[in-house]
């Protein structure tokens, strides 16, 4: 099994090297925004519904 | 010992008792599930053997609790029905049973598994064992992670096969939540430091009195969330409760929360890994009216990971999960659940409904060992965090998305996969010689069909601390480009990561990655 080297994973030709985002560029505002709505969804789902714990199962 | 040859007749005969004639058991719908399960186009049973005065441990229980103590002279002693794929006389089964098992493999290799039939009145399913269909742990095969092997003895032969025990709800001692609970102990009791008790100990184990002050037995009210997590922790086992994460709106103009096929599938892959079964909460259509059911999730069938374009949403590997099977306890064992539209899923419920209202998935109950205190969702809040940043390196120079793959998985079984990668020696020599607790998580990135990286994190923590154990990256060049991309943007990684300690986890990543 060989390994995999970036030319692999990469589009044909592409070259890539390390890059300081620009938080204030739109582009990685955008992603901040969706990755911390994703999160708080995911916070939001961690408190429990404690009315729920008294639902029923009964069939 | 009777010898049938398999019909649905033999199968009604053969699950009939005393108490309970066969043109009762022909409206069951336990008999409609079996039928199709070790018919032609299931098992493909051939043949019928019953064995006559059994004694199955669980009824002993139930009979020495309850039924023993009636007005009516109940028996003590059931019937076990044992399925063949193979047609054979009484004469050849004879001279079976006193041969070598060995030597008769090839004969034994047919056994499909048991039903036990109880003496009593129409709840007459009791402890059985019959094997799944073909499976196997790859993708786009069945993969039945909740299983385990049993050793059962049949005539003085002991035969060896992967299944999970099944029985039906004695309504009088159980509740379909304890039969559920009692389906999930078979497998976890086997693995774990977990005591598998009968179902009407289950149901003493849930509370003093009934959710409404009434007696426990006979059990007519079921069992709420708190009782069934209540009854796990006496088992040796801890519970997390999921929370449903969207709203539908049902036939009857009702809304309900339930949890969607996304989330669904997340959990799934996400502690599938260790073994133990899920119990899922399902709202069924009973006649017009909808009811709470309790199903025990054993396995699942997934498709490989496949490319995806790049998107502004992270991507979970778990969206290939297809279908499920579970025991359910009105029903059968392993019964298959295929995903509907509108979050809804196709149990039998709905299949046999006439007019096939949709079943949901209301809450999951994970029940787990209890040094896992980290739970799926602290860990996919620091993937979605991973996500952003890896994704902001790579996206604009690939055709294809990150998919992840978040799993808990043993650190050792963790190792021994990781020798079977294509890492260098001294990387995987790093990995097998790192001291790591015995539960960890896994978020795993694909790209396309590749695996990239693994990020590690310690499952026995407080989610406040810290978790990262080590990051693995099995592109070559991955590593260099990523420590670099770390150390040019802190302030990047700290928007995406609101953690009180993230400044730790940015150190530890960058640390990982030299």
């Amino acid at each position: 099994m060989a390994t995999l080297t970036l030319a692999d994973i990469l589009k044909p030709g592409a070259v890539i090297t390390p890059v300081k985002f620009d938080v204030t560029d739109d582009k990685i505002k955008r992603i901040v925004e969706t990755v911390n709505k994703n999160q708080d969804e995911l916070i939001r789902l961690k408190e429990i519904d404690k009315e729920r714990l008294k639902l029923v199962v009964q069939l | 010992m009777h010898i049938l040859q398999y019909s649905d007749d033999s199968l009604a005969t053969a699950l009939s008792n005393e108490y309970t004639p066969t043109e009762v058991i022909k409206n069951k719908n336990h008999f409609k599930y079996f039928k199709e399960y070790l018919g032609a186009i299931g098992l493909n049973a051939k043949t019928v053997v019953i064995e006559e005065k059994y004694i199955s441990k669980d009824f002993i229980h139930d009979y020495a609790k309850y039924y023993s103590l009636c007005f009516v002279d109940y028996p003590k002693h059931c019937k076990r029905v044992h399925f063949f794929a193979n047609g054979f006389s009484h004469e050849d089964f004879k001279a079976i049973i006193v041969g070598d098992t060995k030597a008769n493999s090839a004969f034994w290799e047919n056994y499909l598994g048991f039903i036990v039939v109880k003496p009593i009145p129409l709840t007459v399913i009791g402890y059985s064992v019959l094997k799944t269909y073909a499976q196997g742990v790859n993708f786009n095969e069945r993969n039945f992670w909740g299983v385990r092997d049993y050793k059962v003895h049949v005539f003085g032969n002991e035969i060896t096969y992967k299944s999970l025990a099944f029985q039906e709800q004695d309504s009088v001692l159980a509740a379909c939540a304890t039969t559920a609970i009692w389906s999930m102990l078979n497998k976890a009791s086997a693995d774990f430091h977990t005591v598998l008790k009968s179902p009407s100990e289950i149901t003493q184990d849930a509370d003093n009195v009934s959710n409404d002050g009434s007696r426990l037995f006979p059990n007519k009210n079921g069992l709420d969330i708190l009782q069934i997590c209540q009854a796990i922790l006496n088992s040796g086992l801890v519970s997390e409760v999921k929370q449903p994460d969207s709203v539908i709106n049902l036939h009857t103009g009702a809304k309900w929360s339930v949890l969607s096929h996304s989330y669904i599938k997340r959990i799934l892959n996400a502690y599938s890994p260790i073994g133990i079964p899920l119990l899922f909460v399902v709202a069924v259509p009973n006649n017009d009216e909808y009811g709470l059911h309790a199903l025990t999730v054993s396995g699942f069938k997934r498709s490989a990971p496949i490319a995806i374009a790049p998107s502004s949403e992270i991507n979970w590997l778990s969206d290939n999960i297809e279908k499920i099977y579970a025991h359910d306890d009105q029903w059968g064992p392993f019964a298959r659940i295929e995903f509907a539209i509108d979050h809804s899923i196709n149990t039998p419920w709905t299949l046999f409904h006439t007019n096939k209202y949709p079943t949901y998935v209301t809450n999951i109950i994970v029940p787990l060992y209890p040094k896992i205190r980290i739970s799926f969702e602290d860990i996919a809040i620091i993937t979605q965090g991973l996500d952003g940043f890896v994704s902001a390196v790579l996206n604009a120079h690939t055709q294809v998305d990150l998919v992840w793959d978040v799993h808990l998985s043993y650190s050792e079984q963790y190792k021994e996969e990781t020798k079977e990668t294509a890492l260098d020696v001294t990387t995987k020599q790093s990995i097998l010689l790192e001291s790591m607790p015995r539960y960890i998580w896994v978020s795993r990135g694909y790209l396309g069909t590749e695996k990239i990286i693994d990020f590690t994190f310690d499952a026995t923590n407080v989610s406040h601390a810290m978790l990262g154990i080590g990051v693995v990256c099995y592109i070559g060049g991955l590593k260099a480009l990523l420590h670099e991309s770390f150390l040019l943007n802190e302030v990047f990684f700290k928007q995406l990561f609101r953690h009180p300690l993230a400044i730790k986890y940015y150190n530890h990543f960058i640390a990982s990655l030299q």
